[in-house]
């Protein structure tokens, strides 16, 4: 794994913390770029992580978990610069193409993430994966979102409810 | 996908069109978490105003260019005798803002056609509701003109309501004892006008003014979820600024000017025509937060456009009409046999010579924002 150019220059090298996943792989990972996630950042912040110790995330497998780790080691020196104001138009259309890029993955993988994006509440990845599907959603029948989306077909039930709003709604429906 | 609440919000925040967020709502019953007004609120904040333009009606065109010499005012009023029988039928057209928006749904063709002689143009909009006026032939322009047969609607929901006449205890006579003295109306929300108060069919005004013996007065139609009521008002703009300032711009909306309708005096003082009240200025009103009307911008006319070609002093004796109005621009022309326009950009102040194709008047019309969602299906 990469490591950035530089850590916030804490005792001239960056401090690192360890990761578990559910299935037990260990990740070091620099405590800047775990801090990404506020439910990280709090047990960081405590102490804990460090030395052998390392941090267990049941709910997280550790193919989704080096994903996630992954964007946060791309956007950390960002997020260091509160967000980056002083970045250069280079750096932020960068982070743009990795963000597409990032996001162009099978919908089993983008499901874990978000499930993972919001039980670490990295705020950046869910913003990032929520967009991802609302692009999916756009211009889409009910139906046809349904399909994308893969959920089951509709009870007739819910058949029923989808037909009366769409005569309710005409207007919004081609 | 069984997304967390907050993933699902995020999501639908982003979609950046009520339309598709709309098809979403649809998609499954815990996906009606849209239906909420908090989130319908926070949604309406969080995007740009064109997103809830579903496009734009303008009347007939050769109807409109009948309309168009420039000494003729462009008011909706006195057209029933220029209407031929085969206009009469045509509707105002819609042309959507974007593809996303189906032209078909937007059509007039709701409106009641109880004769094959009536002829339907719009001459203001507001939000999700359009003012029409109802004219007939062979009915003389007079008789329109006392009060129109104004109906407001909304097409996508294809609602309709007929204005009826205000009661005549609100009416005062004209200097010559005459009855007609109707001047001019607007479409404009009920309430005070904040942004939870959005206009619809059930929360929305028509103030009508008429020309009293000395000065205009308006009377305000209301109406309300369950009774609709008449009354007067005075002008609902500061003292220091004149009445006749309170303007109808509401095609400019839409696109630039999402809390402010534009106008200015000159389209009034032009319609008081007796040349005691003159106002060179085009001003730009804007809608402050307590509902009232402040001045934003002016331009003095004769001035701004002494550069341009074309340009005479004279035309500036008599107030100049306002031809047009489009997103975020007046055209307009000195009362003058002779042709010459200006367009005027509202958001800079800029003048420049208009083209005569401009001169068609646009009335946008937004989506019908909240949608009533039925939260519990």
């Amino acid at each position: 794994m990469a490591a950035p150019e530089s850590g916030d220059g804490n005792n001239g090298a960056a401090r690192m913390v360890t990761l578990i996943s559910s299935d037990n792989t260990r990740f070091e990972v620099e405590a800047a770029a775990a801090s990404l996630s506020q439910t990280l950042q709090l047990t960081i912040l405590d102490g804990g992580g460090g030395g052998g110790d390392g941090i267990p995330l049941p709910n997280v497998d550790s193919a989704t978990l080096s994903k996630v780790l992954e964007y946060c080691i791309k956007h950390a020196p960002a997020a260091a610069n509160g967000g980056a104001p002083n970045a250069t138009a280079v750096d932020r259309a960068e982070l743009e193409r990795f963000d597409n890029e990032f996001v162009n993955i099978d919908q089993s993988v983008l499901y874990s993430l978000i499930m993972a994006a919001h039980n670490l509440e990295i705020e950046g990845l869910q913003s990032l994966v929520a967009k991802k599907v609302a692009d999916m959603i756009k211009g889409k029948s009910p139906m046809e979102i349904r399909r994308t989306l893969g959920f089951p077909d509709p009870t007739p039930e819910e058949q029923a409810e989808m037909n009366a709003h769409m005569l309710e709604y005409g207007w919004a429906y081609e | 996908m069984a997304f967390p609440d907050g993933t699902l919000r995020r999501i639908f925040e982003r979609i950046d069109s009520p339309v598709s967020l709309l098809r979403a709502a649809a998609t499954c019953k815990r996906w009606h978490i849209i239906a909420s007004p908090t989130f319908l609120r926070r949604y309406r904040s969080a995007h740009p105003a064109r997103a809830f333009v579903a496009g734009a009606y303008f009347n007939d065109s050769t109807l409109l260019s009948s309309l168009m010499p420039p000494i003729r005012s462009v008011a909706h009023s006195s057209s029933s005798s220029l209407v031929d029988a085969k206009q009469a039928r045509d509707r105002p057209s819609f042309v959507p803002a974007s593809p996303s928006v189906d032209a078909r749904k937007f059509s007039l063709d709701f409106l009641p056609d109880d004769s094959d002689d009536a002829a339907w143009t719009v001459f203001d909009s507001h939000g999700s509701l359009l003012l029409h006026n109802r004219t007939r032939i062979g009915l003389s322009s007079a008789a329109a003109a006392v009060f129109p047969d104004m109906f407001v609607c909304e097409p996508a929901t294809r609602q309709y309501k007929r204005i009826p006449r205000p009661p005549p205890k609100f009416l005062s006579k004209s200097i010559n004892n005459i009855d007609n003295s109707y001047t001019d109306a607007y479409l404009i929300e009920g309430g005070n006008g904040t942004a939870d108060c959005i206009i619809s069919m059930s929360n929305f005004k028509v103030l009508c003014v008429f020309h009293g013996v000395f000065s205009h007065y308006t009377v305000t139609f209301t109406a309300g979820a369950t009774t609709d009521s008449w009354r007067s008002s005075a002008p609902p703009t500061p003292t220091k600024i004149s009445w006749p300032s309170y303007a109808k711009a509401s095609a400019s909306m839409p696109t630039s000017y999402p809390a402010t309708r534009s106008l200015s005096s000159g389209h009034w003082a032009a319609r008081e025509a007796h040349g005691h009240y003159r106002d060179e200025n085009l001003k730009v009103f804007k809608r402050v937060e307590d509902g009232d009307w402040a001045l934003d911008k002016s331009v003095v006319l004769p001035e701004a456009t002494r550069g341009l070609p074309g340009y005479k002093p004279e035309f500036f004796e008599s107030p100049m009409n306002i031809l047009t109005r489009g997103p975020g621009f007046v055209v307009l022309s000195p009362q003058v046999v002779e042709r010459w326009l200006v367009s005027v950009d509202l958001e800079t102040m800029e003048v420049s010579p208009a083209e005569e194709e401009m001169g068609v008047m646009v009335y946008g019309c937004a989506l019908p924002w909240p949608p009533a969602l039925n939260a519990s299906v």
